[in-house]
């Protein structure tokens, strides 16, 4: 499976990748640091102890030489720097820590979304024409027209406030707990995974659909295979074909609504450090949170084409 | 004569399509005797590939079987749970397809697809993949030790087709039903499909029913036919003698159409004229008299069902060749235009 | 000397068949379709009326009582400042319908050059654009227009263009994708025969062609637009208060929403709605004009 060209081409794109993320994180870093206005710059601190403060950030060298540090930083020991408003504060084992959390959610999220998605697509596939079949399509339609938070606020009305389930507005999490907790985990993931689950759902009934009517699905049932095992092992898995297809977007779309749900329910994840910082003028964690999701962006693209080639031996790199 | 081991009586199945009900096999009925090579022939639409299919059960939606039986080992196989159905799919009557490329599964390895069809039949993996090994190289596939492991893809059109026939043989069955298995491949490569198959016909004993448009591989496979015709059989016989006197004037059209390389330069291709028949609205009377050159009057009203015209020979018709060549001087016909040797020509009623 | 006789024959020339007839009898048998249509024609009205009238000034703090439920005198309830939702809601439509339609615009008036001129000339050009195009779908969207609306600051304007600038891509990938298929077919060939310009090539032949999937494209980038000035709005860098933005008022019933959930809901409500009436018509217009449908 993973023959010698493969894994060619697995070097090549982590190349490509890190060349991608150093460019990214270039251009952001630069183009923050000609703002104008002054992260460091408050009623506080001012005069010498400023100037120290300048010193200690390295921002009183020219552009160039704090761009050299930071690549070199970047490259060579994986150091982000330091946070502009809470000193000391090294960025990258924070941003380490916060992509565990969002990796957590936005992981449930996946999958949740593509298990529900393709349950329902197979669902309404196998139940062609019926009353099923017709309800899913239309709501799928609803499913992904409706914002995250949206579904978010919805669930919070009815669990939170009708059925005074969850606990309140905003989350506690657990922080240095290995993972969170799923009671509490569950309502974000679902919000943020549900308008994929409705693509995914549509996605799978169409690509089931034509499968179904293949040949060697013919060619199956006259062999006298059982009809599960017609669904699973040859129908589901050429459908899942183009499901995959979407993955990339998916994921990238998962990433994005992740933004928006930790800020909403304050879980402590990349994209809510990534609002923080913009609307605290935090600019050097702004650059790390940005590269760290350059880094995930390429390497979630990175799987998704190795995921094609476990699924379809006719692809090879 | 031993008794047969398929026994086919008013098979009836019908399509329902948006544009109203097909009947798409009329109330066939044949045999088929153990070890035999039996050929079902006709054009597009005439009905060969549904009957085929009806007999395992196998017609797509929309499609039904709505009438008939099926008799297989003294049992009908219309009567029998879906349960019991499948078991007898590839164990005893195995199906094969026209095209290799589509019908086998493009994300699994050829060993398994072929394992998989004797797996589901009891026998364990491991007997199952030894077993496998044994047919590929039975049917002749080339370095089979790694071939198993290929994908479809990695295949030549002929061998994929022998992979399916190893699939197909598998489990040992009685009957092979064989649609169209050489349509899809290159000249040359219909010869070694076909003649692998009579060789497997003749070493195991499997009951072959091939189903093609092509009456030459018929000729070169087959010891007795059956000619089918907007979803009814116009003609059954033994190959021999059915191609030597065809005796049903469609049969006898067919036979003619084929070009002949000894034929003189000038003369024209003689093909059937008219049009297929259109199944939604059949014709009155006998199906094919629209198109026959040797009709009479009671082509236009009544049906003619299969009746001994020669020995062995059945055939629906109320001319017969013999009488068109006694009467008509059939095989003097250069024009075979619809009516053309009986002169009988009466406008379609609406 | 000949004379030419006229002679009038009247010839019965059947109904015009052509692909934009066919996908206009099949949309309208769209039920969805039509329904959100009648929706989106309201809306529009409803954004219009705005400019002019709302029931309540839509910055007028305090003319209710703060998180008073839908009444009488106010239709909708008030939120967290007094406001009246209703006169909110509808300004806000303004809001959505001009994100959602301006970013379209701009992505067609970047989009289908870029795409016709990589897909048709291939080569470097093809190359280079492709690069690009996979550069920027590289980077998280929301991420870059969050840091460029920071940067140059929330006003409308600004959001159109961080919208643009992340999501152009998809047009270009399409066009671009259409250019590459199309100028494989016989009418190119002949075009480019008989010497039509490259100007001529790429928007009198090639890109009418293309015109259904970039129809479909832009009508399905709507609501993709809107969700995405809403997501910006509720995260604090979309459009400033006073104007209400539907995202920004959903964002402020959160905090209500254990007991004024109507401030949260209905602005919620508003976007699903037209969300969801884009998709539909998107969808309907998708059907329509693919034909291979067999509706």
């Amino acid at each position: 499976m993973f023959t010698r060209g493969t894994l060619i081409y697995i070097a090549q794109r982590i190349v490509l990748i890190g060349f991608t993320v150093l460019v990214v994180s270039s251009v952001v870093f630069l183009g923050i640091h000609r703002l104008p206005g002054d992260a460091l710059f408050s009623e506080r601190v001012r005069g010498t102890a400023y100037l120290v403060l300048l010193h200690h950030y390295g921002l009183d060298q020219p552009l160039y030489v704090q761009y050299w540090n930071f690549l070199v930083g970047v490259v060579t020991r994986g150091d982000l720097g330091e946070s502009l408003v809470n000193r000391g504060l090294k960025i990258t084992p924070l941003v380490v820590r916060e992509l565990g959390v969002s990796a957590e959610v936005g992981g449930l999220a996946l999958v949740f979304t593509i298990g529900l998605g393709m349950v329902l697509g197979v669902f309404a596939a196998v139940r062609q024409n019926t009353w099923l079949d017709y309800l899913l399509t239309t709501t799928s339609v609803i499913g992904y027209s409706m914002p995250n938070f949206v579904i978010a606020a919805f669930l919070i009305i009815v669990f939170g406030v009708w059925l005074g389930n969850v606990t309140g507005g905003t989350f506690y999490y657990q922080l240095g707990a290995w993972h969170g907790d799923i009671g509490q985990l569950w309502l974000p993931a679902f919000a943020l995974g549900f308008p994929y689950a409705s693509i995914v759902a549509r996605l799978t009934r169409a690509s089931m659909l034509e499968v179904i009517r293949q040949d060697y699905i013919r060619t199956a049932r006259a062999k006298g295979l059982r009809e599960s095992v017609i669904l699973v092992r040859h129908s589901l898995r050429n459908a899942l074909i183009p499901v995959i297809t979407i993955l990339a977007p998916l994921i990238i779309g998962i990433i994005t609504g992740s933004v928006v749900i930790e800020n909403f329910f304050g879980i402590p994840g990349l994209g809510k450090e990534f609002a923080q910082s913009i609307l605290n003028r935090d600019y050097a964690i702004v650059i790390g949170v940005f590269t760290m999701y350059a880094a995930l962006v390429g390497a979630a693209n990175l799987l998704v084409d190795l995921a094609y080639v476990v699924i379809d031996p006719r692809i090879r790199y | 004569m031993p008794a047969p081991i398929l026994q086919v009586r008013n098979l009836r199945t019908q399509f329902s399509t948006q544009d109203g009900l097909v009947t798409a096999v009329d109330g066939v009925s044949f045999d088929l005797y153990p070890g035999e090579t039996l050929g079902i022939v006709g054009e597009s639409g005439s009905g060969k590939s549904v009957t085929a299919l009806s007999i395992l059960r196998l017609v797509p939606e929309p499609g039904r079987i709505v009438g008939g039986q099926i008799m297989f080992r003294n049992d009908d196989l219309m009567n029998m749970s879906d349960e019991d159905v499948r078991e007898i799919r590839g164990r005893d009557i195995a199906m094969i397809f026209q095209d290799p490329q589509s019908s086998l599964n493009p994300v699994l390895r050829i060993g398994f697809q072929i394992d998989e069809a004797m797996v589901a039949h009891g026998k364990s993996r491991t007997e199952a993949k030894a077993r496998t090994l044994e047919l590929l190289k039975r049917v002749r596939i080339p370095a089979a030790e790694t071939r198993i492991k290929d994908f479809p893809h990695q295949l030549s059109g002929g061998m994929r087709q022998r992979a399916m026939i190893a699939m197909g043989l598998s489990n040992a069955p009685q009957i092979l039903i064989a649609d169209e298995p050489t349509t899809a491949l290159d000249v040359t490569v219909q010869a070694q499909i076909l003649e692998l198959l009579g060789d497997l016909n003749r070493e195991l004993g499997t009951a072959i029913i091939m189903i093609t448009h092509n009456m030459g591989v018929v000729a070169g496979l087959c010891s007795r036919v059956i000619v089918m015709y907007a979803g009814q059989i116009v003609e059954q016989g033994p190959v021999d003698q059915i191609f030597e006197k065809p005796q049903h004037p469609y049969t006898w059209s067919l036979l003619r159409s084929i070009p002949r390389v000894d034929a003189l330069r000038h003369e024209r291709l003689r093909s059937i004229e008219g049009i297929a028949p259109d199944l939604l609205h059949p014709p009155k009377g006998c199906r094919f008299h629209p198109r026959c050159p040797f009709r009479i009057e009671k082509c236009y009203t009544d049906e003619p069902t299969l009746k001994e015209v020669a020995p062995d020979d059945l055939a629906a018709c109320w001319v017969t060749m013999d009488r068109a060549r006694r009467e008509m001087g059939a095989d003097d016909l250069v024009d075979i235009r619809p009516g053309a040797g009986s002169g009988v020509h009466k406008a379609q009623e609406a | 000397m000949a004379t030419a006789v006229a002679i009038r024959v009247e010839l019965e020339l059947p109904a015009q068949a052509s692909l934009w007839s066919d996908a206009w009898r099949r949309l309208r048998r769209n039920r969805f379709a039509l329904i959100s249509t009648i929706y989106l024609v309201l809306l529009v009205a409803v954004a219009l009326v705005s400019t002019v009238w709302t029931p309540y000034r839509m910055s007028a703090i305090g003319v209710a009582q703060t998180y008073a439920p839908p009444s009488a005198a106010h239709l909708l309830g008030a939120d967290s400042l007094g406001r009246d939702i209703l006169s909110r809601l509808m300004v806000g439509s303004q809001v959505s319908l001009i994100v959602g339609v301006g970013t379209q615009i701009l992505v067609l008036a970047v989009g289908v050059p870029i795409g016709l001129l990589a897909g048709y000339y291939r080569g470097w050009l093809d190359n280079v654009v492709t690069f690009v195009i996979n550069v920027f779908y590289g980077i998280p969207d929301i991420l870059v227009a969050m840091i460029m609306v920071f940067l140059l600051g929330p006003s409308l304007t600004n959001i159109i263009i961080a919208i643009v600038a992340t999501r152009w891509m998809d047009m270009a990938r399409l066009v671009r994708g259409q250019a590459l298929s199309l100028r494989e077919r016989e009418f190119v060939e002949a075009g480019r025969a008989s010497g039509a310009r490259p100007f001529k090539m790429l928007f009198g032949h090639i890109m009418p062609n293309a015109l259904g999937p970039i129809i479909v494209q832009a009508t399905l980038g709507i609501p993709a637009a809107i969700l995405f000035e809403a997501f910006l709005s509720f995260l604090g860098v979309g459009v400033q208060p006073p104007t209400p933005s539907w995202g920004s008022m959903a964002n402020e019933g959160v905090l209500a929403i254990q007991y004024a959930p109507h401030i949260v809901l209905f602005p919620s409500i508003a976007l699903s709605l037209t969300l969801m009436a884009f998709n539909f018509l998107g969808d309907g217009l998708r059907d329509a004009l693919d034909p291979r449908s067999r509706r």
